[in-house]
């Protein structure tokens, strides 16, 4: 049998498991899984600090749909990359990290070692769904199993594992093959429930969340056969773009609860039903659902709301099923009128600012047609979220929701194009939150990665400065100076062009840079932001 | 006054003596920011999280003051656990206080919400309490305040829920006195005394605990040697014959110890970081003086354990030994020996950087503060480069994190305007917080920072040929890093010559902006 070390066994295991792409800083905790990364064939990209190994495994998870990985070393490696795990957490991406841990006989003694920390595998377990501590190396067998059903089974949420200084180097075997999951089926009874019901309402309305990104053939067939309205969470934009029935826009604006609490079925697919969705405005309340029926696969979300019936299984398993006991036909239940109330009532309500943001964003989509967009929390992001029609599922994502972790955009842009090669990323983010993550960028350049990264320049926290003049506080702390975004481009080594807030420009400038195949930044001047004296 | 009580929380900081907070400011937090400006405390913006938590720590570090950070919910303490954790590894007084969501059992789902956001912190920090009630806060604030001046200080962190600090709550009561920490005892120090009476090579170690007393006169007075932690540096000023430097990482400083008849180690751990080796090498009776107790029965084994600040026990064994004569078993050749011996090793096990070292410590004025990052420069400077002045260099010993030396020092030089700081960084380390340099800009400081390229993560490379793994992943590209510097409205300059480093240097400290110094092994030519 063959000799390996407990590291190289790891990287083994992985890509025995289809990881094909890891990110990582190597460090001397960490050596040993570089023993066998170079030649497993893995691809390794090297981000600028773990927090961009994070968001990189969570942009190259979300456009995959394979687990994203991240390398990182014992301790600071592992605190920095806590912020994109419970980011990952709170938007359902299968993010695995892999870290050192200080020598087996030193853990939890507070010896003074370097890197370390009174519970480290206490402090992963915050964020990840499991983290397994390898003892000993014949237990990564069992961390590899505990943590791919983590990351693949139920709702996918991170996972992390640890592996001691001293264990790494250990001498064993290659690692067991890993054992194929079951999939469990979804319920034929709950299913022909479901469809009774959906079959005897007269206003059916779909909320389509992010489950619904691997189905969207099946949901506009769903839709139109049910002649339901789809309101579609941030994550779900994209799966039925411009379309009749297609509502995206989100469900915390009046409009498109009216749409809701008028339906007398609501069919909840994939969604959480989460506060930056159905509530952004923190009103406390969430629009009341008809003879609500939830599809999920996570059984601990389905107990959270009350609903009619609940069915636990994914979404594009359930369409199917689901399709064949609705009859085909022509149906009409006004939905094409309802969704267009709704959207018009949407695009009024979301105010003139947010409107010619979203003008900015069509600029985009038309220029660059089935592109990635991948977004931080910046202002045309939160009108987007608000209201944006984007022409690819999956297409649209991004932290504002959910987490809400400042410096996603950059490095998460960079997992997408990974992930998917061929298409074009635009990476859409604000000055202050480009600011957290802006030496990502040269990991763009090392990899060569057709990214377009889109500064939307105001010189400051616009959407803090606004809450804080809202509740009367002096405004402080909102007007980071930022750099000289042509002068960081070209520090960078990549083109930089800097264009006025209006869509004809941006589309312009999008339309020039189509051919370029290395990252490129577009500075859009917004309005700066100017603190109101009192 | 009634207050919102996140206002009321930036008064009573300003009350107990705070003048500057680290932060960036989010819906969440935004009552706390309602009374900074009114209270009159300087905000400090940093562009990241983790800027903020180590500007907190470098100021701590250059005041002896807490250094406190004002961060929003979830991703905000997220972002600042690293700090955190390294100022914990390294004994920082660094409070952190946040926001928190209102109810987090039967809602899921919430904007920033995580798991279990206290528990998260708590696994980085000394405690991590939630306040229920403005009383509870104001408690909490005084708890940590009064355990900076008499315990161990380490980073702890404080959140109020979003609509606590929302409500109006009264003033904060006024501050009172705190406590003094626990001191050595007369009995004690007389039989310290006594052990030192029979001792003719009496050897003291002295860690960052024991920098806050000028050891010199005392050592002198007893006849006696020391070894400084890196922390430590500088506790028996700069040119005591019997200092054998920081130097305990060298193999060879085990021979020395086993050689002293008595060891008496002062604020320190004896971490492996300061060691490389599990145990410090002593034959000799070992005391053990230290304020906490989870230093004091760690497995060195001491003779005599004495629970004391290191400041108390230096009066109290001054007064013990008062006309006693010095110990004789020392000679200052045979340390003036050990300490060529080791600079040499030192040399030799990272060519070529000794020399820069020199230059750069000939250009700086004598009570400059140096925050150092972690790069083969720093490792080879925290030996090479002997200190004269206590506490005046900083590095992130124990938790070991890159990025710490920029925004510690724009911490620091914040803290201390008109006095000279100094930032070493490597090219990796660089990356990290380099858009922290906006900061340093903004308010006008006069920093040089050292950026030292050796284009990879040598460190790293060195560990992988050392292990017999052919280097991978090591070498990623990096940025024109004068043109960046320029790009966040700082100065740089590439010096060719150790000379023109040195010209570069002495014109930053006048500049009044920061400038960056690239710098790569080449310069020695």
């Amino acid at each position: 049998m063959t000799q390996t070390t407990v590291g190289e066994a790891l990287v083994l295991g992985l890509k025995d498991r289809g990881v094909a792409c890891v990110f990582g800083i190597p460090g001397v905790h960490t050596v040993e899984l570089y023993r066998g990364l170079a030649a497993s064939g893995i691809r390794h990209v090297t981000p600028r600090h773990e927090q961009g190994a994070g968001f990189m495994a969570d942009g190259y998870a979300r456009v995959s749909g394979k687990p994203g990985v991240a390398f990182v070393i014992t301790g600071p490696g592992l605190t920095n990359a806590l912020t994109p795990m419970a980011q990952a957490r709170a938007e359902s991406v299968p993010v695995l990290v892999i870290s050192g841990a200080n020598t087996s006989a030193s853990l939890g003694k507070g010896l003074g070692h370097l890197h370390e920390l009174p519970d480290q595998h206490a402090l992963a377990r915050t964020v990840a769904k499991t983290s397994c501590h390898v003892a000993a190396p014949e237990d990564l067998d069992s961390a590899l199993e505990d943590a791919f059903a983590a990351l693949s089974s139920g709702r996918p949420s991170p996972a992390h594992i640890q592996v001691p200084l001293d264990v790494a180097g250990e001498a064993r075997a290659a690692p067991a093959r890993p054992v194929a999951a079951a999939k469990a089926p979804v319920s034929n009874a709950l299913l022909k429930q479901a469809a009774n019901m959906l079959k005897t309402a007269g206003r059916v309305v779909i909320l389509a969340g992010g489950g619904t990104k691997h189905a969207a053939r099946n949901l506009r067939v769903l839709a139109e056969r049910l002649d339901a309205p789809v309101v579609q969470t941030t994550n779900a934009r994209g799966v039925l773009h411009d379309h009749p029935l297609s509502v995206p826009a989100s469900p915390s604006l009046k409009a498109v609860r009216s749409l809701i609490e008028d339906a007398d079925c609501v069919l909840a697919l994939g969604t959480e039903l989460g506060q930056t969705d159905f509530d952004m405005y923190a009103t406390g309340t969430m629009p009341h659902m008809p003879a609500l029926i939830r599809v999920d696969v996570c059984q601990d979300q389905l107990s959270r709301h009350p609903a009619e019936l609940r069915i636990e299984g994914r979404v594009e398993d359930a369409l199917t099923t689901l399709l064949d006991l609705l009859p085909t036909g022509d149906r009409n239940t006004d939905g094409a009128a309802r969704a267009t109330e709704a959207r018009d009532g949407a695009w009024l309500e979301i105010g003139a600012d947010y409107r010619q943001q979203v003008l900015m964003l069509n600029a985009i989509r038309d220029a660059a047609p089935s592109a990635l967009i991948v977004g931080d929390s910046t202002q045309p992001i939160y009108a987007g979220n608000l209201y944006y029609d984007h022409d690819r599922p999956g297409g649209w994502f991004n932290a504002a929701t959910g987490y809400g972790a400042l410096g996603y955009g950059i490095p998460a842009a960079i997992g997408a194009s990974i992930a998917a090669p061929s298409a074009r990323v635009i990476c859409l983010v604000g000055d202050g939150g480009a600011q957290f993550s802006l030496p990502e960028v040269m990991a763009a350049v090392d990899e060569n990665l057709p990214v377009t990264f889109v500064i939307w320049n105001n010189h400051g926290y616009r959407e803090i400065a606004t809450a804080m003049e809202d509740v009367g506080v002096t405004v402080v702390g909102c007007d980071p100076t930022p750099p000289d975004f042509a002068a960081t481009a070209l520090s960078f080594t990549i083109p930089h062009r800097q264009v006025p807030m209006t869509p004809y420009a941006l589309a312009m400038a999008l339309h020039d840079t189509a051919g370029l195949t290395g990252p490129q930044m577009i500075e859009i001047k917004a309005p700066p932001f100017v603190p109101a004296k009192d | 006054m009634k207050r919102p009580l996140g206002a009321q929380i930036s008064h009573m900081l300003k009350d107990r003596g705070v003048d500057t907070i680290f932060g960036i400011p989010g819906v969440h937090n935004q009552e706390m920011y309602r009374g900074i400006e009114e209270a009159g405390i300087r905000h400090v913006l940093a562009r990241h999280e983790q800027g903020a938590g180590f500007m907190a720590d470098g100021y701590a570090r250059a005041t002896g003051k807490p250094g406190v950070a004002y961060v929003i919910t979830g991703p905000g303490l997220c972002n600042i656990m690293t700090p955190m954790g390294q100022a914990y590894a390294d004994s920082v007084p660094v409070l952190v206080l946040s926001s928190c969501l209102d109810e987090t059992a039967a809602r899921r789902g919430q904007l920033h919400q995580m798991k279990d956001q206290r528990a998260a912190a708590e696994a980085v920090c000394d405690w991590s309490e939630m306040a229920q009630s403005a009383e509870a806060a104001y408690g909490l604030v005084d708890r940590a305040f009064e355990e900076f001046a008499v315990k161990r200080p380490r980073a702890k962190h404080i959140q109020v829920p979003i609509q606590l600090l929302e409500a109006a709550a009264d003033p904060a009561p006024l501050p009172e006195m705190t406590s003094l920490p626990v001191t050595t005892t007369t009995t004690n120090a007389q039989q310290v005394a006594a052990l030192l009476n029979y001792a003719k090579r009496p050897l003291f170690i002295l860690g960052g605990g024991a920098a806050g007393f000028e050891w010199q006169d005392l050592l002198s007075q007893l006849g006696a040697a020391c070894f400084t932690s890196y922390a430590g540096r500088g506790a028996a000023g700069g040119d005591y014959a019997l200092d054998f430097g920081a130097f305990l990482a060298r193999p060879g400083s085990a021979e020395v110890i086993a050689s002293a008849d008595l060891v008496i180690a002062v604020g320190t751990e004896l971490a492996e970081v300061e060691m490389w080796r599990p145990h410090l090498g002593h034959r000799a009776a070992l005391v053990r003086v230290d304020l906490d107790t989870e230093v004091l029965s760690d497995p060195q084994r001491a003779a005599l354990k004495i629970q004391s600040d290191a400041a108390g026990f230096a009066t109290a064994l001054t007064a013990a030994t008062e006309g006693k004569s010095a110990a004789t078993g020392w000679e200052a050749g045979e340390v003036a020996e050990a300490r060529g011996r080791w600079l040499a090793e030192v040399d030799a096990e990272r060519p070529g950087i000794v020399p820069v070292i020199n230059a750069l410590r000939d250009a700086v004025p004598a009570d400059v503060m140096v925050y150092s990052d972690m790069t083969q420069f720093a490792y080879v400077a925290k030996e090479a480069w002997a200190m004269a002045r206590p506490r005046h260099w900083h590095h992130p010993t124990g938790f070991g994190t890159l990025g710490y030396a920029l925004p510690a020092a724009i911490g620091g030089a914040a803290a201390r305007a008109g006095q000279p700081t100094l930032a070493i960084v490597g090219d990796y380390g660089f990356h990290y917080t380099m858009q922290e340099l906006g900061v340093a800009g903004e308010l006008g400081l006069s920093l040089p920072i050292i950026l030292w390229d050796n284009g990879k993560l040598k460190e790293i490379e060195d560990s992988m040929v050392r292990s017999q793994i052919a280097p991978n992943a090591v070498v990623a590209q990096n940025p024109d890093f004068c043109k960046l510097a320029e790009a966040f409205g700082a100065r740089s300059a590439a010096p060719t010559s150790l000379a023109e480093m040195q010209a570069a240097v002495q014109e930053a400290f006048a500049a009044p902006v920061p400038t960056l110094i690239y710098v790569t092994p080449a310069i020695t030519g």
